[in-house]
């Protein structure tokens, strides 16, 4: 048991002291750099100084404090969301960037910029005197650029509201197309159809409303509109194709009445429209068709003449 | 008209071509006259007729002055500028007078009464105008050939 031992504990004691001996080496040639880089480091830090104050003089520092503050306003006036898009329209900025630093577009903008400059030196013209100045070639050609300019910013705005124009257009360009059917066919005359004979005698024809107790004229108008009952409507009415006779019926019944009664004439479409307040296609819809003379047959009074 | 019961009623289609206020009434009032006597009836504005059912020249349509025959007017006078609307807005008056109803009015009335407005869909393309830039009475924009197959077995008027 005592013979291993020592050799293990002889030869931790050696590699410690062969530890102690690197680390000594070590912290000597620490020593070493220290001392050497001493004075290295103090230049340096003499240079950085100076360097510093040199630009703290020109003003770089302040320019930077006020550009942070600048960057501050603008981080906190705009969220990341903006940064994108400008991210997205980074490439066309820079186009146009690029194109308005060409040359001859700077020259341009230069002379114009001199221009602006110096308008306290200009003597004011009115239309007379624009119309002379617009015979000089360069106004000639300026006025020609700035037409040029003003139509391409109107294409281009009108790209961005979507101009019913440029899909019309599209429409020109694309195939024309035949409607697959046509819109709408009648049925072509059907027996019994009236020609323009018995389309007259259609008019003319004897009426063959019957209402037990009352004189009635050929046409199917009450003789003597003084005679009119209220039976009298309910009982013409089915016979002309309107089975019941609602509310609204008897609002346009009696403001046409009343509207006899009152100018001897009895009134057209348009006034029963506006004067029952209901509007023609109510009208339409209440007595079908012809609705001025079936109003007036139901409701006893001649029947109206007039065009409108 | 109870002697008119069966279904296959009478059908008048009404061409439209002209544009002056006194140029399309009649067209209007033969369209309404129809609807009244139960006539069905189309309406197919085209050339100066779309003005008619233009949103923005329905008001202002004009009455032609100059070489007019029967104006009261002599061209020399009826041509100078400004006179043709202070003529039409004599005329307008005159009809708000005698209740008679402004063109956008008879389009309303035309409507509700059934009868069927069209535009031409040549003449859109020649005014460059839209179906959105028309009143809202007009039903479709239409070619001659569809105005043909409308009008079969019916009437054709000219105006």
């Amino acid at each position: 048991m005592n013979a291993p031992a020592p050799v293990t504990l002889e030869a931790k004691v050696d590699a410690l002291s062969l530890k102690l001996d690197l680390l000594l080496e070590r912290q000597r040639a620490v020593g070493e750099l220290m001392d050497e880089s001493g004075p290295i480091l103090h230049a340096v830090m003499q240079a950085g100084t100076t360097q510093l104050a040199d630009l703290e003089d020109r003003g770089y520092f302040d320019f930077g404090r006020a550009t942070l503050r600048l960057l501050d306003r603008i981080v906190s006036s705009y969220s990341a969301d903006d940064v994108d898009q400008l991210g997205d329209a980074v490439v066309s900025i820079l186009d146009t960037v690029r194109n308005v630093t060409q040359p001859d577009v700077l020259a341009m903008a230069n002379e114009a910029t001199d221009v602006l400059h110096n308008a306290d030196t200009l003597k004011p013209v009115g239309v007379m005197g624009a119309l002379k100045k617009s015979r000089d070639d360069d106004v000639q050609r300026g006025i020609a650029v700035l037409l040029e300019v003003l139509r391409h910013v109107g294409k281009a705005s009108a790209a961005a509201t979507g101009d019913p124009k440029q899909r019309k257009l599209a429409r020109h360009l694309a195939p024309r197309k035949r409607r697959a059917a046509p819109l709408r066919r009648r049925a072509p005359s059907a027996p019994g159809r009236p020609t323009s004979e018995a389309a007259c005698e259609l008019v003319k024809a004897p009426s063959t409303l019957v209402v037990p107790g009352f004189a009635l004229d050929a046409q199917g108008f009450l003789a003597d509109p003084q005679t009119w009952t209220r039976e009298y409507a309910t009982l013409v009415a089915p016979q002309l194709g309107i089975e019941e006779l609602t509310d609204d019926h008897w609002t346009v019944i009696d403001t046409i009445r009343g509207l006899y009664l009152e100018n001897g004439k009895s009134p057209n479409v348009r006034k029963m429209a506006t004067a029952s307040g209901l509007g023609t296609g109510a009208i339409y819809t209440l007595f079908k068709k012809a609705p001025g003379s079936r109003a007036a047959r139901i409701a006893g009074i001649p029947k109206p003449v007039g065009c409108i | 008209m109870q002697t008119q019961t069966h279904e296959d009623a009478r059908r008048v289609c009404i061409i439209c071509s002209k544009g002056g206020l006194d140029e399309v009434y009649p067209a209007l009032i033969l369209g309404n006259a129809a609807r009244m006597s139960g006539i069905e009836a189309v309406l197919f504005f085209t050339f100066y007729g779309l003005d008619a059912v233009t949103e923005s020249k329905v008001d202002h349509l004009h009455v032609n002055l100059a070489g007019n025959p029967t104006s009261p007017i002599p061209t020399v006078i009826g041509g100078l500028p400004g006179m043709e609307n202070l003529a039409a807005t004599m005329m307008k008056k005159q009809m708000e007078d005698l209740d008679l109803p402004s063109v956008r009015e008879m389009m309303q009335m035309l409507a509700e009464a059934g009868a069927e407005l069209y535009g031409c869909e040549l003449a859109m393309e020649m005014f460059k105008r839209t179906k959105a830039d028309l009143i809202p009475e007009v039903a479709d924009v239409i070619t001659a050939g569809d105005f043909y197959d409308l009008s079969e077995g019916a009437q054709i008027i000219f105006t």
